[in-house]
């Protein structure tokens, strides 16, 4: 344990000295600064409903104004049990409720637009016309994909063309809506109406590990610390470390775990600066967004072993951070590859099926352990709903054991004949 | 004799057993060196560049393996790290990470040898003001002369406390003060105990320090004995007399030595046995010669190691038999 830390502490003064985590530390300043010019404004229940029914109105023919007509709409208080809801009979302990009044002019129009909205284009006019129920379900689902908890719908007469709506939820922040969302202090602004408050707050999150665990942050952060090995086997700096009663494949473990947690501190401390600087300006704090750190820590602990081998070979540290990205950008390429050609059916017949299955096998998989930070990221930050929706944005990813399990052997190839290259050596 | 296996080998501080070692490429940098480092002793190497002196420390440190042979260190194979926990290396060409000041390379040194905390730091203060550099403790090592480098070398191998250590060229870009410091630590250590290796090519040094010398050439040990063993001329003395000695009385010192030759200050006799010395300083006394020194002569230890080499420069010692 002591060797490990003495070896930590080298693998940070190293990196330091190199001025590349400097570099990385003055990225997450300007990171930092970035979120916190951020401003968002909530949007209102009201108007969030009143918004969501015009976008329902303009997938249809005659357009927003015609097709709709909200007659009413009313915010109502947070109910409770000592102040029953009035309002038609409302269930109690409903939260930011907002209700809504619709007469639908033209049904056939509106159950074509019911009708695509559950998959398809679906039967134009002269289709049958959907009952009472479905067109409720269907104003119903729609507003639930926006964000909405709780929706309730009534007919007001038999032919289901004047309906009441009420929604509520209780994460405001999920809602979408029409709201502004402000940069740079408020130096520009920019309208948004399809997302809510806390997709944008994990989009920003997700923007920033996309920095790190993407090609730029892993070229930073393996010029800091790729050089690891190449430095250590300087003639006349091995001979003073292998002097000392350390074994050398010890060494090299103690030498990879030292930088592993080095970059596991830089990341986190970048996320958590990230995070509670977005938490102060959106209202919506992440503790997860500072445990995304590990994700980005294993893409990099999976190519770094890389670097550490051709640093062996040719005691090139440059060279060695080079390699390690170069292996990176060929895993994410494999994938790409491969989920266009194999995962779509198109290389079915095709001869690279199985060079593609076999590569994608061998190599770590970066792309897809960013999609599982991303999803768990997302998991802890949302509401189930709000997870289920986010998740469909996302890339399909394979189970969490194929990637991290793939890539943890890929590593394990790659430090395994590192540390028996460097066992067997004379130095 | 077997010194890594026997259980001499195992007492000893340094054993070593049959040794060879042949680089890729067909290098034999070692064949078949045999020899044994007593505790408590500072034992010299001396060698050509080369020679294989490097290498046998570095299959001594496990940081080259051997062909064929054992080591062992402290009664432990020099494969295992523990092997190294009791012992502290001066490489010759060492060269310290130079982003590292001089006080932290001594803690990152000290944790790899299981040293921490505290006592660690202080230990590090001391040997850093004991070498001269407790100014220069925070300073990167980077901005460092070549002296101070030598001198952090050192304390880095102290950090330990080792029973035993290696040093490669210890005096190597030290001034001359800074040598009889280091000639002083060393003969400090030695009083307290400790056995040290000493590969330098400083021959007046490792006369005044080593107990026992060892002189490899071309990866063979050629001479290995103590400085009084392999310097010694035989019952060689020089008599120094107030006058010069009559040609008479040399001619009777010629029934009593071997060879008497006439020197500027009296006679030069090589004797079959020591003891007739006391006939010679006899003799002289009787004819009335005034005596005013006597010295047993000896080869320097450059004529001993010049005289070892295979191709050695032409009598360097003359009548010295070749190795």
């Amino acid at each position: 344990m002591i060797a490990f830390l003495a070896l930590f502490g080298d693998a940070w003064r190293r990196a330091r000295d190199r001025r590349s985590v400097v570099v990385l530390l003055l990225v997450a300043l300007l990171v930092a600064a970035f979120c916190a010019s951020l401003e968002f404004a909530h949007p209102d229940p009201r108007e969030s409903l009143k918004n969501q029914l015009e976008n329902f109105s303009r997938r249809t023919r005659r357009g927003p104004a015609s097709f709709m007509n909200v007659a009413t709409l009313r915010r109502m208080p947070r109910v409770d049990a000592r102040a029953p809801a009035a309002e038609d009979d409302l269930p109690l302990g409903l939260d930011h409720v907002a209700v809504a009044d619709l007469e639908i002019a033209d049904l056939e129009d509106f159950d074509r637009v019911a009708r695509s909205l559950r998959g398809g284009s679906g039967p134009g006019r002269g289709a049958a016309p959907l009952t009472v129920r479905q067109r409720m379900d269907a104003i119903a689902g729609f507003l639930r994909d926006r964000g909405w908890e709780t929706v309730i719908t009534r007919a007001r007469d038999d032919a289901g063309a004047s309906l009441f709506v009420a929604a509520s939820t209780e994460h405001l922040a999920e809602l979408e809506g029409k709201w502004r969302f402000k940069l740079f202090f408020g130096a520009a602004e920019v309208p948004i109406d399809s997302m809510s408050p806390a997709e944008v707050v994990l989009d920003v999150q997700r923007t920033v590990a996309r920095l790190l665990a993407g090609v730029a942050g892993m070229l930073v952060l393996l010029l800091a610390f790729g050089s690891t090995l190449p430095d250590l086997m300087q003639k006349g700096s091995l001979d003073l470390l292998l002097a000392r009663p350390i074994g050398r494949a010890r060494l090299l473990l103690f030498t990879y775990a030292g930088a592993v947690l080095a970059v596991l501190l830089v990341t986190a401390s970048i996320y958590g600066v990230c995070a509670v600087t977005l938490g102060l300006r959106s209202g919506h704090f992440s503790a997860a967004f500072v445990a995304a750190a590990l994700p980005t820590t294993a893409v990099f602990a999976a190519v770094f072993p890389v670097a550490m081998l051709v640093g062996l070979v040719t005691r090139n540290g440059n060279f060695a951070a080079l390699a390690a990205l170069a292996c990176y950008g060929a895993a994410d390429v494999v994938a790409s590859v491969r989920e266009k050609f194999v995962e779509s059916g198109i290389a079915d017949e095709s001869t690279w099926k199985p060079v593609l299955e076999i590569l994608w096998w061998i190599t770590p998989k970066t792309g897809e352990i960013a999609t599982l930070g991303a999803l768990s990221l997302g998991r802890s930050e949302l509401s189930a709903a709000g997870f289920e929706r986010f998740r469909q944005q996302l890339p399909a990813a394979a189970d969490m054991a194929t990637p991290y399990g793939t890539t943890a052997l890929f590593a394990a190839f790659f430090l395994g004949a590192t540390i028996l290259l460097f066992r067997r050596r004379d130095f | 004799m077997d010194p890594a296996t026997d259980a001499a080998g195992a007492a000893s501080a340094i054993a070593v057993a049959d040794v060879h070692k042949t680089f890729r490429g067909g290098v034999h940098a070692l064949r078949g060196v045999t020899l044994a480092v007593a505790p408590g002793e500072i034992f010299g190497l001396l060698g050509r560049n080369g020679a294989g002196k490097t290498t046998l420390v570095k299959i001594l440190l496990d940081l080259v393996r051997p062909t064929r042979g054992a080591t062992r260190l402290l009664g432990v194979p020099s494969r295992l790290p523990r092997a190294r926990r009791d012992v502290g290396y001066l490489p010759e060409d060492h060269r310290f990470p130079d982003y590292h000041t001089a006080e932290s390379a001594l803690c990152f040194y000290g944790g790899l040898s299981g040293l921490r905390g505290a006592p660690l730091r202080a230990r590090a203060g001391e040997l850093l003001a004991r070498f001269g550099l407790a100014n220069a403790r925070r300073r990167k090592i980077r901005g460092f002369t070549k002296g101070m480098k030598q001198r952090l070398g050192l304390a880095q191998v102290f950090l330990a406390e080792p029973r035993l250590l290696f040093l490669d060229e210890p005096t190597d870009g030290v001034d001359p003060v800074g040598r009889a410091q280091i000639r002083g630590q060393l003969e400090e250590l030695k009083r307290r105990g400790h056995t040290i290796f000493l590969n330098s090519h400083l021959l007046s040094e490792v006369e005044q320090l080593c107990d026992r010398v060892g002189i490899l050439d071309q990866g063979t040990l050629v001479r290995c004995g103590t400085i009084a063993e392999l310097t010694s001329a035989g019952a060689r003395f020089a008599v120094a007399a107030a006058d010069p000695i009559p040609a008479a009385v040399v001619a009777e010192l010629g029934a009593l030595a071997a060879s008497v030759q006439v020197t500027a200050d009296g006679v030069e006799v090589v004797l079959d046995d020591e003891a007739g010395i006391d006939a010679v300083v006899d003799l002289l006394r009787a004819r009335g010669v005034r005596l005013r020194g006597l010295t047993r002569r000896r080869h320097s230890l450059e004529q001993v190691f010049l005289s070892s080499l295979r191709d050695a420069p032409p009598d360097p010692i003359p009548g010295s038999p070749a190795p």
